[in-house]
């Protein structure tokens, strides 16, 4: 529980030490919001939607696997060319400590998309969700520059030209894992 | 065999700092330190980087009142339809 807080309050202190188990669960359980939690949920609230086949649910936690492990070779590949001297492995097993804001995001989008009626044209319901959804777009920047300045060790101009480039990326992959059917982007 | 331990350890000794010299860096390191200013740039990363969600919800938490106020309901189904997978 520990590792989750120190990832969750104390992102600096978590990619400076070894906790890749909570790393992997944190992707783990965004995968599974994605693949699992939001066809229930869209079954349970009796829309058009068949329910969830297992095919689909395969289909999406594979693409979100490589979804994980393309990310995290674009940080590899472009902080390298920006000078970082990072291994690979270091990226797989910490970039996933960024995860919380993702995992809060898969919640909120599953619950957004479903019950919209409520939301759409409410401005209570519009407030608290912006909120959300502006605060967890913020909070995953914060993380990305943390983990570009503390674990591909870039300062200055280089990290500057790497959160460009590396945004870049982020938002082609992004589109890319909206076309493969993952509705909150396993990046 | 034992005397040429006790041999080893008067070296051993004479090659340590004394009191007074310890003393010196101890109090060399404490000025070092307080010569040490954080630049308000490493500051502010330090005060965004500690608790991160709560910088980002305070800041999103002006924006939608803000954005709110001026364009009502237009404004929160715009982000939802962007953020939140609508329309």
């Amino acid at each position: 529980m520990n590792l989750f807080l120190e990832a969750l309050n104390h992102p600096v202190d978590a990619f400076r030490s070894k906790n890749k188990a909570a790393a992997w669960s944190l992707v783990a359980l965004t995968i599974l919001i994605n693949a699992v939690f939001e066809p229930l949920l869209a079954w349970f609230t009796g829309s058009w939607h068949s329910g969830p086949d297992i095919f689909s649910v395969l289909r999406i936690a594979l693409w979100g696997c490589a979804s994980y492990l393309a990310i995290c070779a674009v940080f590899w590949f472009f902080c390298r060319c920006f000078g970082s001297r990072t291994p690979l492995k270091t990226y797989l097993q910490k970039w996933g400590l960024t995860f919380f804001p993702n995992l809060l995001c898969s919640i909120a989008v599953a619950f957004s998309e479903n019950f919209f009626t409520v939301f759409w044209n409410n401005s209570i319901w519009g407030i608290l969700l912006s909120i959300a959804f502006v605060g967890i777009l913020i909070w995953k920047t914060i993380l990305y520059i943390v983990f570009l300045r503390e674990v591909a060790g870039l300062k200055g101009g280089r990290m500057l030209g790497s959160f460009v480039v590396i945004g870049i990326m982020i938002a082609v992959l992004a589109a890319l894992n909206g076309y493969v059917g993952l509705k909150t982007p396993v990046l | 065999m034992k005397k040429d331990k006790g041999a080893y350890t008067v070296l051993n000794n004479a090659a340590l700092p004394t009191k007074q010299q310890k003393e010196k860096m101890l109090a060399h390191i404490l000025s070092e330190c307080r010569n040490y200013k954080p630049s308000p740039a490493e500051k502010l990363f330090r005060l965004i980087s500690v608790y991160p969600w709560r910088f980002a919800f305070g800041l999103s938490t002006v924006q939608a009142v803000l954005c709110t106020m001026i364009w009502g309901t237009g404004y929160t189904n715009m982000v939802l339809r962007i953020l939140g997978g609508l329309g």
